[in-house]
């Protein structure tokens, strides 16, 4: 993940919902959509393909819901960029790119070397049973 | 996540067992981190894990190191996240079983670890299987409960329950989906979780398990949410890339340890009687007409319902490696099982434990309680909870009338967080504060099975002092009402009413 920058002009919810039923957006193409945990799921129902970019805000990194929300995006086919802003953690990380995020932004003094390694060492946890023996961890990190 | 908790005096570590199955290695290692980092003994909780309850922090990353070595770890046995899948303790050897549902736990098992979405849920999230139609599991009070069943057409799915759930308010899981057929397993997990993640509550985390939406939005609305976004689910799962059902299903074909033949195994004259107790007890038929499954009772006045020390462990991993294939289980009672051992051996068996206490015969007696743990450990405790079970258990230590008892079910909590079970229990006890003094609340006619129903309250609380004598009179009031020594405590209770009950304690 790296940092964005804001030259696209972020998008209202006004506009956006005045888009969605059939409203044309002023001649500055507009194409920044930004949502919270809290934002109504119908936000999710225009034609998300026309937006160059949709950011997620994070209050409270336990927050949960924004990992469900990157993936109801993704479900529903939008292919541009998926970016989550706020209070996250470096653990987070991993998870937060298997929901389709694809940028963050993050703290001057964030960690992400730390991220990185959290992801290649839980990249090794492979699923196994313990009945029979066979390994949960098939390698482990040194 | 981590499965670490600050207790009252010390950290506890708790460690997953998948389904409750672990291997005699996998035991061995816990024995040794008991002997070495602990006071010498763990403890089975009713989720089939095993915890630790006085390790000193700076030694935790050596403890998951060497659980590492066995392929165990403590991921995601505390937080707001998946919780370890568990089971019917007899599955694969049930008599009344459709199908093993291990395989099942398994698949939900690798789905659930680590699933990136859903890491931070509202709250805890605990799913249990059976594939039986008597259920051990108590999968009505989960989060999410599943019995694989089959169709008129012989096809394999699962009856799916959820919200269920004991704590402050206890709810009986709900049914959302009568035949799920088993290919949609997992995407329906991750609509109902969806859903839940979405929705459930994040402003009071007392109202924000999934039974809390579940109650307030109603299982129709909740069912057509979970639908909605399960139709809309492409077959893109998240999740580690699970293994393909077929390939799991082999490591889970029942292997029969041979029978060892060996000499000097006799019983003596004088054992006989302590022999043929324990054998209708602690031992069990199987699907599997050569063979038994093993009852190693937990529960005698001299340990905390659940606690094992490292030397039984070891016992334990010893009996396993001879004569059921190197493996044991834990059970949802907070007891261990051999699953498969031969008929010719159960006297050897038998013998090697009968200098433990392992061999109590008392599964499912009214010594086999069900106890959280308490003021002893916990430090959102507002009673006592493993001295009064202790109290009890010593009340009824003759064999010969622990047996003549039947089965009757003791569940004990420390508070209103009901980590004890009381809710469903037969009787069930409820420790309260009050101004500073410890009270305890009976509930009367709870059960956990298939027909799971949550106690209903007997009367005033008692104090401290009585509260073992009024177990012993409930328990001597059905003794004296049954009918005969068939009649279940249950079938009493409904027949002569609670009434009855309330008399003989209150007057
Ligand atoms: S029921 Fe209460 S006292 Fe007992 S373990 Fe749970 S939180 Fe602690």
């Amino acid at each position: 993940m790296d940092n964005f920058d804001f030259s696209d002009r972020i998008i209202t919810i006004i506009e956006w919902n005045a888009f969605n039923q059939g409203n044309e957006i002023n001649e500055i193409q507009a194409r920044v959509l930004v949502l919270s945990a809290d934002s109504p799921t119908g936000l999710l129902n225009g034609p998300l393909n026309k937006l160059n970019r949709i950011v997620v805000t994070s209050v409270d990194f336990n927050d949960g819901r924004i990992f469900s929300i990157g993936r109801q995006i993704r479900l529903l086919g939008y292919t541009g960029s998926l970016t989550v802003v706020g209070d996250l953690l470096p653990d987070q990380f991993p998870a937060l790119l298997s929901c389709g995020f694809d940028k963050a932004v993050i703290l001057e003094n964030f960690n992400t070397s730390q991220s990185l390694e959290i992801d290649q060492a839980f990249d090794l946890f492979e699923a196994g049973d313990s009945g029979t023996g066979k390994i949960n961890f098939n390698q482990r990190l040194p | 996540m981590n499965g670490l908790y600050i207790q009252r005096y010390a950290p506890m570590l708790r460690i997953s067992i998948p389904y409750g199955e672990l291997s005699s290695s996998q035991l061995r290692m816990l024995a040794d981190i008991a002997e070495s980092y602990d006071r010498g003994f763990g403890h089975i909780t009713t989720r089939q894990n095993i915890q630790f309850n006085w390790l000193k922090l700076e030694q935790v990353p050596d403890i998951l190191e060497k659980l590492a070595e066995v392929q165990m770890h403590a991921i995601q046995t505390s937080g707001n996240c998946i919780r370890n899948i568990t089971c019917d303790h007899l599955a694969g050897i049930d008599l009344n079983e459709v199908e093993d549902p291990r395989p099942w736990c398994e698949l939900v098992r690798q789905w659930a670890t680590l699933h990136p979405e859903f890491l931070y849920l509202p709250r805890k999230f605990k799913i249990a299987f059976t594939g039986s139609s008597t259920d051990r599991a108590a999968i009505l009070a989960h989060d999410i409960g599943l019995r694989l069943l089959r169709n008129k057409k012989g096809e394999t799915g699962f009856e799916v329950y959820v919200g269920g759930g004991q704590g402050r308010t206890p709810i009986v899981g709900s049914l959302i989906e009568p035949f799920l057929p088993e290919s949609d397993l997992l995407p329906y997990l991750e609509a109902i979780l969806r859903v839940y993640n979405l929705k459930g509550r994040r402003d009071n985390k007392y109202k924000a398990r999934i039974k809390i939406l579940v109650k307030s939005i109603g299982i129709e609305v909740f069912k057509s949410e979970v639908d909605h976004v399960f139709k809309n689910l492409n077959t893109d799962l998240l999740g580690h890339k699970t293994a393909d059902l077929s390939t799991i299903k082999s490591r889970f074909k029942p292997v029969l340890p041979d029978s060892i033949k060996l000499n000097g195994h006799s019983l003596e004259s004088d054992q006989h009687e302590n022999y043929a107790r324990w054998l209708k007890k602690n031992t069990l038929s199987t699907k599997f007409r050569d063979y038994k499954s093993i009852y190693l009772s937990l529960k005698h006045p001299d340990r905390a319902p659940g606690d094992i020390t490292a030397a039984e462990m070891r016992i334990v991993a010893k009996l396993a490696d001879k004569y059921s294939e190197g493996l044991i289980r834990t059970t949802h009672t907070q007891n261990l099982l051999l699953p498969l051992v031969h008929r010719s051996n159960l006297v050897q068996v038998w013998k090697a434990l009968s200098n433990t206490n392992m061999s109590v015969a008392n599964i499912n007696t009214v010594q086999d309680i069900i106890c959280c743990p308490g003021f002893e450990y916990c430090s959102l405790a507002s009673t006592t909870s493993i001295p009064i079970a202790h109290e009890i258990q010593s009340r009824f230590m003759d064999p010969v009338e622990l047996q003549a008892l039947g089965d009757i079910q003791i569940k004990i909590s420390g508070c209103v967080n009901a980590c004890g079970h009381h809710h469903i229990g037969h009787i069930g006890i409820l420790g309260v504060d009050k101004k500073g003094q410890e009270w305890f609340q009976i509930t009367l006619g709870g059960r956990a099975d298939q027909s799971l129903k949550i106690g209903e309250r007997l009367g005033p609380a008692v104090d401290r002092d009585s509260i073992a004598d009024t177990v012993e009179v409930i328990i001597r009031h059905y003794l004296g009402k049954r009918l005969d020594q068939h009649e279940h405590f249950l079938t009493t209770l409904d027949r002569i009413g609670i009434d009855s009950f309330r008399q003989a304690v209150y007057g």
